[in-house]
């Protein structure tokens, strides 16, 4: 093996492999979906998009003061169908959230409507907001 | 708008894969651009695909309601537009405190120049979670055909 030889193995090796697992990786890659969290008095929800999730894809799940969203799309495509652009790849969702002590994880609830999720956190009524009345003296 | 379109061949990410996050990379905001193209990203996402039969168009619209999109065919330009809610402004939307705010929210438009032979008349779109699929049938004349050799 030449020098030239040895260093192009060497170089191009790992790129080729680097390559490689990308490619894998794209095509089982999640998608994180883009959400919207807003906080009242009584609970968290989050709102994330969706689209193509149905309610039999979903999952929903809390473990360990994680929060995890995941969902696998599923778009029925005709039979012989090739690609020839896509915005969107990958075929499943994922997103995580670590959660504190206040929310009452066992009062949890999602609902999916036209691909938007809807994930509501209730806290717990010991942290729940008081409001602090001013004495006047 | 057309270059974009055919910017993923077959297969799917394959091996051009290396190619595409290139172009994805240092390409988008360089040289010309058409006209009615879109930044990478832009809300809705769009898929297409091809049969024989049709050009179909998925558009990742979550959370869009059936009246409030409009899907119009000019030649072989599909024209979409509509609008979606802001979350803040709905009635009950009071006393909320925002932390993240990720989602798109208000008016659309995205333009998808397919290539030529759309047969406009026979056009279906259908909306199931917050998918808009779109089939444009083909012209039969740009459809293959089979040929059959004949015997000498």
């Amino acid at each position: 093996m030449s020098e030239v030889q040895r260093v192009e193995n060497r170089e191009l090796q790992p790129e080729r492999a680097a390559n490689q697992a990308a490619e894998q990786g794209w095509r089982d890659r999640a998608i994180v979906p883009p959400v919207d969290i807003f906080e009242q008095d009584d609970a968290v929800t989050i709102l994330a998009d969706m689209p193509g999730v149905t309610p039999e894809s979903l999952g929903v799940e809390v473990k360990d003061h994680t929060l995890s969203i995941e969902g696998e799309i599923a778009v029925q495509m005709p039979e012989g169908v090739s690609a020839r652009y896509a915005d969107l790849r990958g075929s499943r969702y994922a997103r995580y959230f670590t959660l504190g002590d206040e929310i009452d994880t066992d009062g949890i609830e999602g609902t999916i409507h036209h691909g938007v999720l809807n994930v509501r956190l209730p806290k717990r009524d010991t942290h729940r907001k008081r409001r602090i009345e001013i004495q006047a003296t | 708008m057309f270059r974009d379109l055919w910017r993923a061949n077959d297969p799917l990410f394959g091996d051009l894969g290396r190619l595409l996050r290139m172009m994805d990379s240092n390409w988008d905001n360089v040289g010309s651009a058409d006209l009615r193209s879109a930044p990478r990203g832009s809300f809705p996402l769009l898929n297409v695909g091809e049969t024989d039969e049709a050009y179909n168009v998925y558009v990742f619209a979550p959370g869009v309601e059936e009246q409030d999109i409009e899907i119009s065919v000019q030649d072989n330009v599909l024209m979409l537009s509509g609008k979606r809610a802001d979350p803040a402004d709905d009635e009950k939307a009071a006393g909320r405190n925002w932390y993240r705010r990720e989602r798109f929210s208000g008016e659309f438009n995205r333009a998808i120049t397919l290539p030529d032979g759309v047969d406009a008349d026979r056009v279906k779109a259908s909306l199931k979670n917050g998918v808009l699929t779109i089939s444009l049938h083909k012209r039969a004349e740009i459809q293959p055909r089979r040929i059959d050799i004949q015997a000498a």
